[in-house]
C-alpha cells in the first residue's frame, strides 16, 4: 500500500516536473520570440560596391591574395584600365554568388519566418535560404552560388555559416578573383531598428592568405519596393568568346 | 620600367573604376569623355537588366546613325523619377553619353534634354541609397 502511495507520488511528481519543463520551454521560447528582433524589410547598402563598402568607388579591394591570384587580379585591373572588362560572369547573367551579392547593388529584401531568414536581393532575384531551425549542413552539399546557410541566434545577433560555394566568382565590381574554395561567416546585428549591420569574413585559401573581413551597412527603407530584376530580359553585354565584356549595337 | 608600365594602368583604372558597376562593368565606356548627340528616339527599351535608348542621328548628306545608349536598370531608374514613357519614340532630344572606347555608335547614358529644354539624368556611381545602376 505504502509502496503504490509512493509510486503515484513519485508519477504525480514527474508529471508536475513534465509540466513545469514544458512551461519553461514555452516561456524561454517566449523570451526568445520577444528579444529576436525583426528585420522583415526592405533595406539598401550604405557605401560603396566594393567588398569593404568604405573604400570609395574609385578605388578598390586589396584581398590579401598569394601570388597567383594577385597577378590574376593585376591582369584584370590591367584588361580593366585597356577598357576590356574581363572576369564579369555576371555580365551574362550568371549568379555573382553570396560574397558579391552581399555587396548588394540593389535592395535587399529580409523576411524572418519560423525556423529561416530569407534574404532576397532585387539584383538578378537572388534568393539565400538562412535555416535558423537548428538543422547542421549536409555532409557533402552540392555545389551552389548561394551555398548552404545555416544560421542561429546569439541574443539579438544572428549568426550565419555559408558552406557548398562554387568555386569562382568575384569579389567585387572591379573584378577581385575568388577561389575555388569558398566559406562564408556572418555575422548580423541592428545599430539601430533601421540600421543593419554585417560582419562578413571570407576564406578562400587557395587564394587568399588569410580571410578577408569587412562591416557593411544597410538603412531600412520604407519608401521603396523591390522590383522585377530578369537579367536575361533584354541582355546586351555579354561576354565574348575572348572573355570580354562586350556591348550589342542595334 | 615595369613599375611604371603598372602605375600607368591602375592610373587608367582608377580613372575609370567608377564606371564599373551592376551586372556588368562598364570599362568599355570612357568615362573622361562626353559626346553629345541630337537626334530622334527610335526605341526606349525600358528593359533588365538596362534600359537602352536608340536614337537616329541626321549626318550631313541626309543619311543617319542609329546610335545605342545604354541606362540604368528600370527599378533604379524608376527611383530616380524615370518611367517607361519617359523618352517616347520620335521624341526629338539631345543625349550627353560617355562613349564606346572603340569607336562605334554606342555610349552610357548621363542626361537627355527634350525640345522643351526638360533635363532628366541619373546618379552615376554608387549611389548610396543603392539605387544601382
Amino acid at each position: 500500500m505504502e509502496k503504490s502511495v509512493m509510486k503515484a507520488t513519485t508519477a504525480g511528481l514527474s508529471a508536475l516536473a513534465m509540466l513545469l519543463l514544458a512551461a519553461g520551454g514555452a516561456a524561454a521560447a517566449e523570451t526568445s520570440a520577444k528579444t529576436t528582433p525583426n528585420w522583415t524589410g526592405i533595406w539598401t547598402r550604405v557605401g560603396s560596391l566594393n567588398f569593404d563598402p568604405t573604400i570609395p568607388g574609385a578605388k578598390w579591394d586589396t584581398p590579401p591574395y598569394n601570388a597567383e591570384y594577385q597577378k590574376r587580379f593585376d591582369d584584370i585591373l590591367a584588361s580593366e584600365a585597356k577598357g576590356l572588362p574581363i572576369n564579369d560572369r555576371s555580365a551574362n547573367c550568371e549568379p555573382p554568388g553570396i560574397v558579391r551579392m552581399m555587396n548588394m547593388v540593389y535592395p535587399m529584401e529580409i523576411l524572418q519566418t519560423p525556423g529561416q531568414v530569407t534574404i532576397i536581393a532585387e539584383w538578378m532575384g537572388q534568393i539565400r535560404r538562412i535555416f535558423t531551425d537548428g538543422r547542421p549542413h549536409p555532409d557533402d552539399p552540392d555545389p551552389t552560388y548561394n551555398g548552404h546557410s545555416i544560421g542561429h541566434w546569439e541574443g539579438d545577433k544572428l549568426i550565419v555559416d555559408t558552406v557548398g560555394l562554387i568555386g569562382g566568382g568575384i569579389i567585387d565590381d572591379h573584378g577581385a578573383p575568388l577561389g575555388e574554395k569558398i566559406h562564408v561567416m556572418e555575422k548580423y546585428w541592428a545599430e539601430d531598428p533601421d540600421k543593419l549591420k554585417l560582419e562578413i569574413t571570407v576564406e578562400s585559401p587557395d587564394a587568399l592568405t588569410r580571410p578577408m573581413t569587412a562591416v557593411k551597412t544597410f538603412k531600412r527603407r520604407k519608401d521603396i519596393q523591390i522590383m522585377e530584376y530578369a537579367c536575361q530580359q533584354n541582355n546586351r553585354n555579354p561576354v565574348g568568346a575572348d572573355g570580354v565584356t562586350g556591348v550589342i549595337l542595334q | 620600367m615595369r613599375r611604371a608600365i603598372f602605375s600607368a594602368a591602375v592610373l587608367a583604372a582608377a580613372a575609370t573604376a567608377g564606371a564599373a558597376s551592376a551586372h556588368h562593368s562598364f570599362a568599355m565606356f570612357d568615362r573622361s569623355k562626353e559626346v553629345v548627340l541630337t537626334g530622334v528616339v527610335k526605341e526606349f527599351q525600358w528593359t533588365n537588366p538596362h534600359s537602352w535608348v536608340q536614337l537616329t542621328v541626321p549626318q550631313p548628306g541626309g543619311t543617319s546613325v542609329e546610335w545605342s545608349v545604354e541606362s540604368g536598370s528600370p527599378s533604379s531608374l524608376a527611383r530616380q523619377g524615370w518611367k517607361r514613357t519617359s523618352l517616347k519614340p520620335g521624341d526629338a532630344v539631345t543625349l550627353t553619353i560617355n562613349p564606346l572606347r572603340s569607336g562605334q555608335p554606342g555610349g552610357n547614358f548621363v542626361s537627355v534634354k527634350f525640345a522643351d529644354g526638360r533635363v532628366l539624368g541619373r546618379n552615376s556611381g554608387s549611389a548610396p541609397e543603392g539605387a544601382g545602376r
